[in-house]
């Protein structure tokens, strides 16, 4: 009866969740991943992406409608039995504190080499990933409100910017659309990155149980796409239009130099970066609390605890080192990519044997699935 | 009256703690007096021209900063920097402070250093060593290269160090001086106290009314790496003595500078092929039978182009078309308030577009420098094209000049001004 009182989140806040979980670091880099797919095809390559990621999170939120009162760790072991189930959820825990500490590190490197050269990484990185730790011992209410809250911050500036861009865009630098020398490896391999950065919707499953009327999850996962994934394709044709697909190519953050290049009309601000980076740093707190949160909270499941929060310094220590392994820049975007596309194995594929399990051995959560 | 149990005041003294490391304030915080505020930057070769000698202690003495590095010109430094670094509290904030003490004298406002090097960030390296303060790049307006020195070291590892630089905005002026960049950087008529905001308003106020492409760093850097066209620059030279004149454009070919336009009015002709839709030039045109001529000026511009292949080689259709009105007359015999007239001075303006563009248009495929892009269209909309038969940089470069051109102008003159006839 306690468990009842979690029951409070509503589609809109379902949705406000994905949405700012998704949209997190990885839209620095998104229009160079997208362009190293298929140069002047990247909106291509970023629409697969985000079809890819659909089906994904479709999967996901599918399973949780038919366990509305469960999280994934939950009731895989009711579909596969104790064991593979248990394996299942240690890698999910494994690969989103993996996901946590890279972002974390992605937005520590992003810090120092644009804006904060002095300050070490370790202590850009430390303090979001402190920052996400102490957020995420709350429940799952203010973890919603919190969300919500920070949505129209993040989307509002960010479309303003996308606005003006406009001025400095040649739409010739879009076409072809399908790319010169398309090839289908590319693409697709261009597409899995994007996709990868979809990753975050993960935290749908979690969400669910504590949603108002589960049965909304569908709708709320939708929209919640269709905004984040608009949000992505317009970035990358933006960013495409302004600086063609080969300078993309030189760029490590083609969105930052994007908001760089930007002036506002009537010379009010030159240069946008700093508004820029201010809304992407909530950005990436909101996407490091969702991930850090799932982290925490598959453990919590995993051995059946009755209370996430203490868990949270826990595994700080060892996000913190997992951020700090990759020894550079380099390697650290290498690192990105493997992970990004090995991780499609336990967010796409995992919850779809899980879902063929369950129907064929025709399980669900009756006592839930019509409230 | 509250009894709080040491478990409450251990929680709390744990929370102090724990959030003082995070109050520290910003570690890279630095006060506006204690940066070198680069407002502008000049390349030149290194001893191109003999000028005040300032320099020559500073740096002749190879590597004294940085450990060599192998270079075509070993041993001998390449590039001759000069910086104008922004004197805090002496530049001017507004136009009301002019007139008070210490105006007058430009060189006041701006301190100017030089260095040299091998590479352009050695030598803001070596710059770096003269000055106290932290050289700050986040207000760098305007960076003007010698010919010389864009014409053979090119411009690549200057772009290259301000790409990787964040405090550089992409929006800064760069331009290619005939002669002397430092002697340009210098220059400052009364108008204006520092010399580079002189400078840089000299750009923006020329793109502006339309005499100029918005072609700032940033669309630079693209257009160098980009497959189907290339760069331009502004091309400025010194006149009389203490002004600046935007002669023309310079054409470069990746990131080496390879001519310029032939004339000043090409900046009209480049910006009507490239689809800049603010015009600003004016043109003199004889009046058809009549003994007179009329000074028409463009204000606006719509271009459209399309390519289709024939026999295997691209074809261009470039349809023009130009808003323009009559600013002068330059005689009485005759009036311009007769649409016959108006039709016949606007074919007068057609004809002798079609040639200047024809001209320009040989000009760059004499010296195949696609500055207009033409191959970007052909990347664009012909892109199977493309991919069997160009696919690189420097196919393009080959075929452009075999391409086949056709621009239809269509000129219309709307107003005349307040004279009636």
């Amino acid at each position: 009866m306690i468990k009842h009182s979690f029951h409070t989140v509503t589609g809109i806040e379902a949705a406000a969740i994905l949405i700012s979980t998704i949209i997190g670091v990885g839209v620095l880099a998104l229009p160079r991943f997208a362009v190293e797919g298929a140069n002047t095809g990247a909106p291509l390559v970023t629409i697969l992406g985000i079809l890819m990621a659909f089906i994904g999170l479709w999967l996901i939120t599918r399973l949780g409608m038919r366990f509305p009162s469960q999280s994934i760790i939950e009731y895989s072991e009711r579909i596969i039995g104790k064991w593979l189930a248990r394996c299942g959820s240690v890698l999910i825990v494994l690969f989103f504190a993996v996901l946590t500490s890279l972002g974390a590190r992605e937005f520590g490197e992003v810090v120092v080499t644009a804006v904060l050269p002095r300050t070490p990484v370790n202590v850009t990185t430390i303090v979001m990933l402190l920052l996400a730790a102490i957020c995420t011992r709350t429940n799952m209410t203010t973890f919603a409100y919190a969300h919500l809250f920070y949505l129209p911050f993040l989307l509002g500036p960010a479309l303003f910017i996308l606005a003006f861009t406009t001025k400095n865009a040649n739409f010739l630098n879009v076409q072809p659309l399908i790319g010169n020398e398309p090839s289908m490896m590319g693409m697709v391999m261009g597409a899995l990155t994007v996709c990868a950065l979809f990753q975050g919707s993960f935290i749908m499953t979690f969400v669910i149980p504590a949603m108002r009327s589960p049965s909304r999850a569908m709708t709320s996962s939708f929209w919640a796409l269709i905004i984040s994934g608009g949000m992505y394709l317009v970035t990358v044709v933006a960013t495409l239009a302004v600086f063609g697909s080969e300078e993309i190519k030189l760029l490590l953050w083609p969105t930052l130099e994007l908001a760089k290049t930007t002036m506002m009309p009537g010379e009010v601000l030159e240069r946008l970066d700093a508004v820029f980076l201010a809304l992407w740093v909530t950005a990436v707190f909101t996407t490091l609390y969702s991930t850090y949160s799932l982290t925490v909270r598959a453990i919590k499941d995993l051995f059946h605890l009755r209370d996430h929060s203490m868990l949270a310094f826990f595994i700080l220590p060892f996000v913190f080192l997992i951020a700090m392994l990759p020894p550079n820049i380099v390697q650290l975007y290498r690192v990105i990519e493997i992970a990004g596309r090995v991780g499609m194995v336990l967010t796409v594929v995992y919850p779809l044997i899980l879902l063929v399990v369950a129907k064929i051995r025709k399980q669900r959560d009756d006592i839930h699935a019509n409230a | 009256m509250p009894t709080r149990n040491w478990a409450v005041r251990l929680r709390l003294l744990w929370t102090v703690i724990f959030i003082t490391p995070l109050l520290t304030g910003c570690w890279d915080r630095l006060e506006v007096e204690q940066r070198a505020t680069v407002l502008g930057l000049s390349i030149d070769t290194m001893g191109s021209q003999t000028t005040d000698g300032s320099d020559q202690g500073a740096a002749d003495e190879p590597s004294d900063v940085m450990s060599s590095i192998p270079s075509s010109a070993p041993g001998k430094a390449a590039l001759r920097l000069t910086a104008q670094i922004a004197v805090p509290g002496r530049i001017p904030l507004g136009p009301g402070e002019t007139g008070g003490g210490g105006s007058g004298n430009p060189q006041e406002a701006v301190w100017v250093l030089h260095s040299n090097g091998k590479t352009l960030s050695e030598a803001i390296q070596r710059l770096q060593q003269q000055v106290a303060d932290k050289l700050f790049l986040g207000h760098l307006r305007v960076i003007v290269i010698s010919e010389e020195f864009a014409r053979h070291e090119g411009l690549e590892t200057v772009t290259d160090t301000l790409r990787r630089n964040p405090e550089v905005r992409r929006t800064a002026w760069l331009m290619v001086s005939k002669g002397d960049a430092a002697e340009v950087m210098r220059t400052a008529p009364p108008l204006e106290r520092v010399p580079t905001l002189y400078l840089m308003s000299t750009m923006d106020h020329a793109r502006q009314m339309g005499k100029l492409p918005n072609d700032f760093l940033g669309k630079f850097e693209s257009k160098a790496v980009s497959k189907g066209r290339q760069g331009v620059l502004p091309y400025v030279e010194i006149t009389q003595k203490d002004n600046i004149n935007v002669a023309g454009l310079a054409f470069f070919k990746g990131y080496k500078m390879v001519s310029t336009t032939k004339k000043t009015f090409d900046i009209a002709t480049y910006m009507e092929l490239a689809g800049i839709s603010r015009g600003g030039y004016s043109m003199m045109v004889p009046v058809p039978n009549q003994s007179g001529a009329v000074m028409v000026q463009g204000y606006r511009r719509k271009r459209r182009i399309k390519v289709d292949i024939r026999n295997g080689i691209p074809h261009f259709t470039v349809v023009l078309h130009l808003d323009n009105s009559i600013t002068e007359k330059t005689s009485e015999n005759f009036s311009v308030d007769n649409p016959k007239i108006i039709r016949e001075i606007e074919g007068e303006v057609e004809q002798s577009l079609q040639a200047n563009t024809k001209e320009f248009i040989e000009q760059t495929k004499a010296e195949d420098v696609d500055v207009i892009g033409f191959g970007e269209y052909v990347r664009a909309r012909k892109r199977q094209y493309w991919d069997r038969n160009v696919r690189t940089r420097e196919m393009w470069d080959q075929l452009y000049p075999k391409a086949s051109m056709d621009v239809q102008i269509t000129v219309k003159i709307h107003r005349v001004g307040m004279k009636g006839t």
